[in-house]
């Protein structure tokens, strides 16, 4: 069961939520629709649920266009932000709901509904009320209900962005082992890049209603096509420089450039906190790459470094507390910097 | 005294938090005793000057019987239809964008402005036999001015209001991804609404219906005009309360006041105890994770 959009387009009274977007989610796989708020990644997952009428553009479910099928008719389950349940209902009768809706006997509605409960660990609380369960446990109970149905895609709209960050840790590993049991067809939407990197197989990052990127975690992470996915996916420092003989010229550092590319046009590169390494200044002389320690910051088992170069430019660096403890570096040491990695981005128009 | 303030000591305790219980509790309790318990505690003293047989023959004659039936059936059956027609007026308030909608909001709000024998004047004038909806109706040999069903009419009108306002900023704050939640299940409009929005509105609903019930059991103003008050046909109790007045029998009105005030109370005791039980959730603490 695979999902597919083609051109899809949405303007709310002449604001664009989703312009000429185009995607495909593989069958079985979990899709994370990834994007700042106001990337229109909800209307789109809402577009695909059938909750919106497209301006412009199609979906297909399983190669079957159903642009115009109504939502109830779409055999879809969606989780939404705030769980959404039946609060005047009990936890067993908000799973039950779906099923009610389609006449299922009532013995197969009771054998449906355990399983279910089973399946997100809540068997002992379907007498309980909604209000009577921790947040966590009401996004279950969520889940539940959209997937007693059986859809043939699992929709979530930032199903945990409501939790705070231990239950969304947990829940996310649980979402994990939960779609290696069912190999449900899932798109997610969310704007956490970690949750998008660490749960799916294909990501799809959106900017103001257009579709940046489409690729595996890896590929988006290592290979950004754009300016704004290097910034929006993984941490990243920027820096900036000038084309000179071909090459990317940053500070002392020279990177390499895309062909063809004008003599002195502006570039950016992004450089990932640990693809930089670093080492004490020695010797005579300025060194090639030089900086300025300006705060150090120990975060768990990795340490953050703030760095000034002699360009001026701040660069946020991370790595090991065993490598850490070996520099032994302090505040305001001198240091020599090394790019291992960077991405270079050429400015279009006019360089300087 | 020490175990009246021992006792006041250990309602408050527990209010550690919030300052101020035992000022505002204090106040509380004076202010309604002044404002609601002293004028009602009067009219029960006034009527125990009554003996029990003055009392009996007071409250249980034909006429007043008569009246508190027409009291409690007018009340209620306006009470019903100020449920049904203001829970639609406030969903078409609250859930749509149509031009007029800030005149017609407005609107609602007249019965509770206008001075009730302006309504009821208002009112006659188009029902009573040359009005301009009465002509119509009496032709067709339907009488609503100078009887019962005007009645009627008369505590609808002054009802409305409280349904609707009731009804509005609850069905405002109904989470819209609900509804959206039941439609992705499968569920067809009628369903959301009879299986979602009605049972989440339910106490509101109640709410709404007790005070627009209530209302029209003290309603005197607009009723006069219209009902023709005719002894044991269109003569509601409040009516019947102020004739006794009128007749220097003071002790009859109060005795028949203190009827229609243990009925009205009761009535309004046992909506809310069923709002009670309809609204009663488990409180948070026992939350088992």
């Amino acid at each position: 069961m695979s999902v597919r959009v083609e051109r899809l387009s949405k303007q709310f009274a002449g604001a664009v939520a989703v312009s000429d977007a185009s995607f495909a989610a593989p069958s079985g796989a979990i899709t994370t629709l990834l994007g700042p708020s106001g990337s229109g990644k909800t209307t789109l997952l809402r577009l695909i649920a059938g909750l919106e009428v497209p301006d412009e553009g199609s979906v297909f479910l399983d190669g079957h266009e159903c642009t115009g099928v109504p939502v109830q008719k779409r055999g879809v389950g969606f989780v939404f932000q705030g769980h959404a349940l039946f609060e005047h209902l009990s936890v067993r009768e908000n799973v039950a709901f779906g099923l009610r809706v389609r006449r299922f006997p009532a013995r197969e509605i009771g054998e449906r509904v355990d399983e279910l409960l089973e399946l997100v660990q809540l068997r002992d609380h379907g007498r309980r009320q909604p209000a009577q369960l921790s947040g966590g446990q009401r996004q279950r109970v969520a889940f539940a209900r959209a997937l007693a149905t059986r859809p043939r895609v699992l929709l979530l709209d930032e199903p945990f962005g409501s939790l705070d960050a231990r239950v969304r840790i947990e829940l996310r590993a649980w979402l994990r082992r939960l779609h290696d049991k069912t190999q449900l067809t899932t798109v997610l939407v969310t704007h956490d890049q970690e949750e998008a990197l660490e749960l799916s197989q294909h990501v799809v990052v959106l900017h103001a209603g257009r579709v940046e990127q489409s690729g595996s975690p890896l590929e988006i992470y290592d290979h950004p096509a754009s300016r704004f996915v290097a910034s929006f996916v993984g941490e990243a420092n920027v820096l900036h420089g000038h084309i000179r003989d071909g090459r990317a010229s940053v500070g002392p550092h020279t990177l390499s450039a895309p062909a063809g590319v004008r003599e002195g046009a502006t570039v950016h590169a992004f450089v990932r906190p640990h693809d930089v390494q670093i080492a004490h200044a020695r010797g005579v002389g300025p060194p090639l790459a030089g900086a300025v320690v300006e705060d150090l910051s120990r975060v768990g088992g990795s340490v953050k470094i703030a760095l000034r170069l002699d360009s001026g430019e701040r660069l946020a660096i991370r790595m090991a507390k065993g490598g850490f403890d070996g520099l032994r570096l302090a505040r305001g040491d001198r240091v020599q910097v090394e790019l291992k990695g960077a991405k270079v981005f050429v400015e279009e128009g006019i360089g300087t | 005294m020490k175990a009246a303030d021992a006792a006041v000591r250990r309602l408050t305790r527990r209010r550690g938090i919030l300052p101020g219980f035992r000022l505002t509790f204090g106040f509380t309790v004076l202010y309604l005793s002044l404002v609601v318990l002293l004028p009602l505690g009067a009219l029960v003293l006034r009527s125990t000057q009554l003996s029990w047989a003055q009392f009996a023959a007071a409250v249980s004659g034909p006429r007043a019987l008569a009246a508190y039936r027409l009291s409690f059936f007018a009340s209620l059956l306006g009470a019903l239809i100020n449920l049904v027609f203001g829970s639609v007026l406030a969903w078409v308030l609250t859930r749509y964008r149509f031009p007029g909608k800030a005149l017609a909001d407005a609107l609602v709000d007249l019965p509770f402005a206008l001075p009730t024998a302006v309504a009821g004047i208002a009112l006659t004038a188009v029902y009573a036999e040359n009005g301009f909806i009465g002509r119509y109706l009496v032709a067709n040999g339907v009488h609503v001015a100078f009887a019962p069903a005007g009645v009627v009419v008369a505590l609808t009108f002054v009802g409305l209001p409280f349904v609707v306002r009731t009804l509005q900023p609850v069905l405002l704050d109904l989470d819209p991804a609900m509804e959206e939640a039941a439609a992705v299940l499968g569920a067809g409009r009628l369903r959301v609404l009879a299986r979602v929005i009605a049972p989440a509105m339910l106490p509101t609903l109640l709410t709404g219906f007790a005070l627009s019930f209530a209302r029209a059991l003290g309603e005197y103003g607009s009723v006069v005009f219209i009902s023709g008050n005719m002894p044991l046909k269109t003569e509601i109790v409040p009516l019947l309360i102020f004739t006794r007045l009128e007749q220097y029998d003071v002790g009859g009105a109060t005795a028949i006041a203190v009827v229609m005030l243990a009925g009205s109370f009761a009535l309004l005791l046992g909506i809310h105890a069923i709002g009670m039980v309809g609204r009663r959730r488990p409180a948070r603490s026992q939350v088992v994770a």
